[in-house]
């Protein structure tokens, strides 16, 4: 306050006193009321006066004082220096300012270089802002106030007060980990003055608005991936393929270093990528995709290089986020792909259904028909929006009524159906199910046919047969059992065991092969006889076929008495035996017989042919000692002798062959007939080669045979021919083959000789059987007999056809070698 | 030295008769010993018996052997001709009036050098003895005696 208004105030004030005390004077020394009475309302008029005046005058002089004072105080004004006023207005400014300054002077070596400043004077805020107070700032030097080499920032205040710029300046101080805004100025003293700021916050503040663009573009790549995701899956128009592809392109684009990404997907078996290709993968990041807690494929994206980590890996957090986010989103996507497919599927169930189903209204209205149903309301001349056929509109009426299933059995056409008709009774109509059993009944008569064949069959197998029921009891036997068992049907069936018809011997066997036939890991024999006891106590021998019908455990039995059969092959036994010893005694003898047939041949000839030659040999001695002494007869008679000798001993060499021809074993070979007939047409050339013999020989004659047997009967056949085409002047021999109605190969040998008469033809292999005279063709008569032998020993034939004076031809084949 | 005897054993003396006049009628000029069975044949070759005292080393250029033979027969001897190392090569040649298959095949098998079945026509026979003269006692070279036997 204005020392001239309080002047004023105070003169006032003494008005106002001696009011109150003129008051306080005529209640207490007066006697005139109370106080308050006295100093208000009971005032004497003439006090009242006195004090008015005294009140006014204190006022005019209190206002003339104040007046006065007034008017000194502005003098002091003029005179007390507008300087003054201006400085405290700076004085106020610096002491209040928001920004610290301080005011330096520089300090300089000994050559004028400035190697430090000093603080002259700090502003309250500079105290604030540092948190050093004024007294222990101002004096001191720059490096060693904010502890360091060298006094911050030296270079620039040394350049600030050289080139008297102002210079400003952001700089960060380590020593206070502070950032500051510095304005520095020279002032006039020649020192330099700074006005700085603490912007640590501000650039902390920048730093993390940077910090949160920076993540606002991540989120934003991040939410248009996810974006594009969910509006590909949602796009239910295309194919799960396509859909995957898609998404597998975007992922790539979404990450942090698109150009080094590469993105997959698998699901089921396929496999969808994108991005980069180049490079091998150092880094990857999955997620799986689930349907229904099913992992049914897998989300991944791969960097191809590498780069800095950041957040624990190359991968952001949120990117894991994002892969899983894909992965769940693709996993529902197929979720609900295949809800929509199944509903879709379950909408077609009826239209599909192959069996016929419709829906009627209560009034028997057809409202609902598939095709199966339309094309059989169609037969019976009904259809939708039609009423159903007559006599399923009783059912579908009891079936509304009753709220109940209801069946009923139509046959149309060849075609018999089941129809099921189901209530809706709350919305007023039945849907009926068609189900063909057209099949079922069929099958159904034809097991019922099968069932009464089988019966026949049972009846009529031409055995005891009887069923075996687990417990062994006969549950069914049909007549011929009854017969064998003796007893009526009803006497066994479901009364008797099987095993009181065996004998007691048996029982113990049969029993075991009873229960071992019913357990399957046992086999028990199905084919056995035993002996059968019949109600009558009679015990036949019966031979059993027993096996079980398969799935059951019943077993069919079918026996037969054998008892007859039995004795008979008993007797037949000992016959067969008897027969054995008798043939091999026969045998016996039969070999023995051989045997000396054998020595009886040898012996014949060697003994037989000795005294042949003694004959021969001295009838010739006489013809050539005493040929003097003999006349012509003589002589005639003994060459006589000499011939017959030969002769015998001729026929004796041919008996000789013959009998060896069924001695000998035989040896089968492949023969080449043709060669050995030329070598046997050879060697009878050389005896008389003299004849003209056109001989003509088939080639390539060839059969299985013994070689030696063969060649003996060739022998004799070429040798006959030979010998009896002697008197023809154009011989003519022929050996060639040719097929017989059953296409088997007939050899012949036929020749233009002498020819014989046919009505002798069977005599020709007798043996000694002659059918020319021993003086036109000598021989023995023992040849074809020996031919006949050998080509039976072949099992083959041999026969003869022949004219008188023509010819004979020589057949044998080799029918059953 | 080995004087060319031809050995026939053989026992049916009207044999030996028509085999000797085979010989003659061949005009063989050799010497003919006959013995009667297959002992006395073995007598002979070993000088045995009433052979005792023989030359040994003095062997027949020929045999001519039968088989049907009293006591030991034909086939015997030759086993036993063909055992001893010194009768081992001696050529001897069957002649038996069989031509049995078992008769030759054992023969061979025995080591005979030849098999002549005797024909019923003598002149058959006489050529035939002829030329088994002119085959073993010309034309055929003598086998040398085996070792240890020379004198």
């Amino acid at each position: 306050m204005r020392p001239s208004r309080i002047v004023a105030i105070y003169v006032l004030l003494v008005g106002v006193l001696f009011w109150v005390l003129d008051a306080a004077v005529e209640s207490v020394v007066m006697g005139r009321g109370s106080f308050l009475s006295t100093l208000l309302t009971d005032i004497d008029p003439h006090d009242l006066w006195m004090r008015a005046t005294v009140l006014a005058l204190c006022g005019l002089l209190g206002g003339l004082l104040a007046w006065h004072m007034r008017r000194w105080e502005q003098g002091l004004k003029v005179t007390g220096e507008l300087l003054r006023e201006s400085e405290e207005r700076y004085r106020g400014l610096y002491e209040s300012m928001s920004e610290g300054v301080a005011f330096h002077e520089l300090v300089h070596d000994g050559d004028g270089a400035a190697i430090d400043y000093r603080i002259v004077d700090v502003n309250p805020t500079f105290e604030t802002i540092l948190g050093i107070p004024r007294g222990n700032a101002v004096g001191r030097l720059g490096s060693e106030l904010y502890g360091a080499d060298e006094a911050p920032l030296l270079d620039v205040y040394a350049e600030v007060v050289t080139s008297g710029r102002l210079t400003t300046l952001e700089t960060y101080q380590e020593a206070l980990d502070r950032d500051f805004h510095i304005s520095a100025f020279r002032t006039p003293a020649g020192g330099f003055a700074t006005v700085f700021e603490d912007i640590s916050d501000r650039r902390r503040a920048e730093e993390e608005l940077l910090q949160r663009t920076h993540d606002l573009g991540k989120r934003v790549k991040e939410i248009r991936c996810l974006y594009q995701v969910a509006r590909l899956s949602g796009d239910h128009g295309r194919t799960l393929n396509d859909v995957l592809q898609d998404i597998a392109d975007v992922l790539p684009v979404s990450w942090q270093w698109p150009e080094i990404a590469s993105a997959q997907i698998e699901f089921s078996d396929a496999l969808f990528q994108a991005g980069t290709t180049e490079g091998v993968p150092v880094a990857a990041q999955s997620a799986e995709i689930v349907v229904r807690g099913e992992t049914v494929g897998r989300v991944t994206v791969r960097y191809h290089a590498e780069r800095a980590e950041e957040d624990g890996g190359p991968f952001l957090t949120e990117e894991q986020d994002l892969i899983d986010t894909v992965a769940r989103v693709i996993g529902d996507t197929v979720e609900h792909q295949q809800a929509e497919a199944e509903r879709e599927s379950l909408a077609r169930f009826p239209s599909e259904n192959p069996s016929p189903v419709l829906r009627a209204r209560e009034d028997g209205a057809v409202v609902y028909a598939n095709a199966a149903a339309a094309a059989l309301l169609h037969k019976l001349g009904s259809g939708v929006g039609r009423p159903a056929p007559t006599e399923w509109l009783e059912p579908v009426g009891k079936a509304m009524r009753s709220g109940t299933l209801r069946r009923i059995e139509v046959t149309i056409a060849h075609q018999t159906l089941i129809l099921n008709v189901a209530p809706v009774s709350k919305q007023g109509y039945a849907t009926i199910y068609g189900m063909d059993v057209t099949e079922r009944r069929a099958a159904e008569r034809a097991l019922l046919e099968i069932e009464q064949r089988y019966r026949t069959v049972f009846e009529n197998t031409g055995a005891a047969t009887c069923l075996i029921g687990a417990e062994g009891t006969i549950i069914l036997a049909n007549e011929g059992f009854a017969q064998l068992a003796s007893a009526s049907r009803e006497e066994i069936e479901g009364k008797l065991a099987f095993l009181g018809l065996c004998a007691p011997h048996e029982q113990e066997r049969l029993a075991a092969y009873h229960y071992s036939r019913r357990k399957p890991e046992i086999d028990a024999p199905k084919r056995y006889e035993f002996d059968f006891v019949n109600r009558d106590g009679e015990v036949r021998r019966v031979f059993m076929h027993i096996d079980m019908i398969l799935g059951t455990q019943t077993s069919v039995a079918s026996l037969v008495d054998v008892t007859e059969l039995r004795r008979t092959q008993t007797e037949l036994q000992a016959l067969t035996e008897e027969l054995e010893e008798r043939v091999q005694r026969r045998t016996t003898e039969l070999r023995a017989a051989n045997e000396e047939l054998e020595a009886f041949a040898y012996s014949i000839s060697h003994d037989l042919r000795a005294p042949l030659r003694s004959i021969d040999g001295f009838s010739k001695a006489v013809l050539d000692d005493y040929a003097e002494c003999l006349d012509e007869t003589g002589k005639s008679h003994l060459d006589r002798v000499r011939l017959a000798s030969q002769r015998m001993g001729d026929l004796i060499d041919d008996i000789l062959q013959l009998s060896k021809i069924t001695r000998v074993e035989m040896r089968v070979d492949r023969v080449d007939m043709s060669a050995l007939a030329l070598e046997i047409i050879e060697e009878l050339r050389a005896v008389e080669p003299e004849r003209s013999v056109e001989v003509v020989i088939e080639a390539d004659m060839i059969v299985d045979a013994d070689r030696r047997l063969l060649e003996v009967a060739l022998r004799n056949l070429l040798g006959n021919a030979w010998k009896f085409t002697g008197r023809r002047e154009q011989a003519r021999i022929e050996f060639a083959s040719k097929p017989d109605e059953d296409g088997r190969a007939v050899y012949c040998v036929t020749d233009n000789g002498a020819g014989f008469d046919m009505a002798y033809a069977d005599k020709l292999f007798q043996p000694f059987q002659r059918l020319h005279r021993i003086d036109e063709f000598p021989g023995t008569g023992v040849g074809l007999a020996t031919v006949r032998r050998v080509i039976r020993r072949h099992g083959g034939d041999v026969w003869a056809e022949g004219e008188v004076g023509k010819g004979a031809g020589f057949y044998f084949s080799f029918h059953d070698l | 030295m080995a004087s060319g005897v031809i050995l026939l054993v053989e026992d049916n003396p009207d044999d030996v008769e028509l085999t000797l006049r085979g010989v003659l009628h061949g005009r063989i000029s050799n010497e003919v010993v006959v013995t009667r069975d297959g002992q006395e044949a073995l007598d002979y070759l070993f000088c045995r018996g009433d052979w005792t005292g023989r030359n040994a080393h003095d062997l027949p250029a020929i045999v001519l052997l039968d088989i049907h033979l009293p006591r030991m027969n034909g086939l015997e001897v030759l086993r036993h001709i063909r055992t001893d190392e010194r009768t081992s090569r001696l050529p001897v040649v069957m002649l038996t009036s069989s031509n049995e298959e078992r008769d030759l095949a054992e023969s061979y098998d025995l080591g005979a050098n030849s098999f002549v079945r005797k024909p019923v026509d003598f002149d058959q026979f006489a050529a035939a003895v002829h030329q088994l003269g002119l085959y073993w006692l010309v034309i055929n070279e003598p086998p040398p005696p085996t070792r240890g036997v020379r004198p």
